[in-house]
């Protein structure tokens, strides 16, 4: 337990202090792009429809992908479900 | 409490309603053009000149009546549609105007710290306020006429009826099935094996904490948490700490990324597409997908703008879990009517603002008026969460926060669950994009 405790600080420290000499030394960063990581959601960065619209085009119908989204989640909501039932048995 | 009375009572359903008018007159402002509803939003800015035509030196920004302007329609339009909510909740209006008055101005000082050209492109709004709110609450501490205000479920719940809006299902088709494979086929594994890891592996008995730091990971970061946290009812800690380490660690992966990805020598639109499904933010995928070129950049955008989708469903799927699982009495079944009950409202108030932008708004208008109703819109969401922020900062003691960390049990299961989220969404890049099995897609760059 002790071991796992000073794991955790020596990586936490790590991650830190590499985020923060990233941040000193501007790393990363696309001098025409004027936002980063701060961006959290789409909506965020100015102009966001140009990257996305008309850059792939398929055939396959919208339904389609919204049908076989649904059908994923509601899939993927029975499993997590039944793993949550088992872990409680 | 009667269910009508609930219905301009309770916290959830007075969110909704905000969010409904603040999206409204939004609508009619862009779609009539006849007044700017926009709302102050700081330029990126430094103290001194540096060449960059898009830093605007400070003083320069304060000196513009602009400025001035929309701070005040900023004020104007959050204190007045908060202090009615509040008063409605049964709040006192004389106590909570001033309390109101002094966060709204810790709330610009965080805006104005986090437009400054470094922290704009690394840490951004969340982060400075809850240091501003920590360093308010840990050293002279929060005065009781100050509390009033700090009521940050609510500003939440509002800030994600109004992001609804911004959430698009004609995204879902951008990228054909090879975004919906790499987006949503990975992400909800992710989610549920973050969820046994933490709950079974790692005995984290605070359920919402591993579920909110499950939806950071898996979906986008600081947004995901806010929705999924507010949906799990997680507590005020819980969201500082999945923050803090979403956005520690997207800093570093939005650098390291790129360059694992030129070192496996991997091809643009798999490149991208892995930093789409993994890198956390979205202003940081789009960085991290540029440096390794303009295939790269789109791939990384259409797999992000899938994921950002999930939001809403995962919050919602969250919140029917918890009130049927996880709250729920040992061996009892929950019917619907105590579903509905503990089901949180604003998530409809989501999904409906989400259905009306995608199947009304949308289809009736284009998506450049969508998109300037979203620039209005954006900066209310914005202004609504550095509230709460600043809230939750005011509300936590750093003690709290060791404490939450459950002896770094919270910083494996983020590493953990990020580790399997590339190592997933690796594989199912490489079967959907690297050409072996499936035709390489062609992108308009």
């Amino acid at each position: 337990m002790k071991l796992f405790k000073i794991i955790t600080i020596i990586v936490g420290t790590c991650v830190i202090t590499g985020s923060i000499f990233i941040m000193c030394q501007g790393l990363g960063l696309q001098e025409n792009l004027d936002f980063g990581a701060g961006a959290y959601y789409y909506a965020d960065i100015p102009n966001f429809e140009k990257f996305v619209n008309n850059t792939y085009k398929t055939e396959i119908p919208m339904w389609v992908h919204i049908l076989l989204f649904l059908f994923w989640g509601f899939l993927m909501y029975k499993l997590w479900c039944w793993i949550d039932s088992r872990k409680d048995k | 409490m009667t269910e009508t009375e609930k219905l301009y009572k309770s916290e959830d359903w007075l969110a909704v309603w905000i969010g409904f008018i603040v999206i409204a007159i939004a609508a009619i402002s862009v779609l009539t053009g006849t007044f700017d509803f926009s709302a102050l939003k700081f330029s990126t800015w430094t103290l001194w000149e540096d060449g960059n035509d898009k830093v605007v030196p400070l003083l320069e920004q304060l000196a513009s009546v602009k400025f001035w302007t929309k701070l005040f329609v900023t004020f104007i339009v959050t204190s007045g549609l908060f202090t009615i909510g509040a008063k409605l909740q049964g709040e006192s209006v004389k106590k909570y105007i001033p309390a109101f008055i002094a966060l709204f101005v810790l709330a610009i000082i965080v805006r104005l710290i986090s437009a400054e050209f470094t922290f704009n492109r690394y840490l951004e709004w969340a982060f400075w306020a809850l240091i501003v709110g920590l360093l308010v609450s840990n050293t002279v501490g929060v005065p009781e006429w100050l509390k009033p205000a700090v009521k940050t479920e609510f500003y939440i719940k509002t800030g994600l009826v109004i992001m609804g809006f911004s959430v698009l299902f004609s995204n879902i088709a951008k990228f054909g099935l090879y975004g919906l494979g790499i987006a949503w086929i990975v992400t909800p594994v992710v989610i549920i094996f973050m969820w046994w890891f933490g709950t079974k592996l790692l005995k984290i008995d605070n359920k919402p904490l591993v579920i909110t730091m499950a939806a950071a990971t898996s979906v986008c970061g600081t947004s995901a948490a806010i929705a999924t946290g507010a949906a799990s009812n997680c507590k005020k800690t819980d969201l500082t700490m999945v923050v803090s380490i979403s956005i520690i660690f997207t800093v570093v992966l939005m650098v390291l990324e790129p360059i694992i990805c030129n070192a496996l020598g991997l091809s643009p639109i798999m490149g991208g597409s892995l930093i789409g499904g993994t890198v956390d933010s979205t202003g940081a995928v789009v960085v991290a997908g540029t440096a390794l070129g303009e295939e790269a950049q789109v791939a990384a955008v259409l797999v992000k703008s899938i994921q950002n989708i999930l939001i809403g469903f995962i919050a919602f799927f969250v919140a029917l879990f918890f009130a049927t699982h996880v709250d729920k009495e040992q061996g009892r079944k929950v019917g619907a009517i105590e579903i509905w009950t503990r089901f949180p409202k604003f998530i409809i108030g989501f999904f409906v603002a989400s259905l009306v932008a995608s199947f009304i708004v949308l289809p009736m208008t284009d998506s450049s008026t969508v998109g300037a109703i979203n620039k209005v819109l954006d900066q209310y969401k914005n202004w609504a969460f550095v509230l709460a922020f600043t809230s939750i900062g005011l509300d936590t003691k750093f003690s709290e926060i060791i404490k939450q960390m459950q002896g770094g049990k919270v910083l494996w299961l983020y590493i953990a669950g990020q580790a399997f989220n590339i190592i997933l969404t690796f594989a199912a890049v490489w079967l959907l994009l690297s050409g072996v099995i499936f035709e390489i897609p062609v992108l308009d760059k």
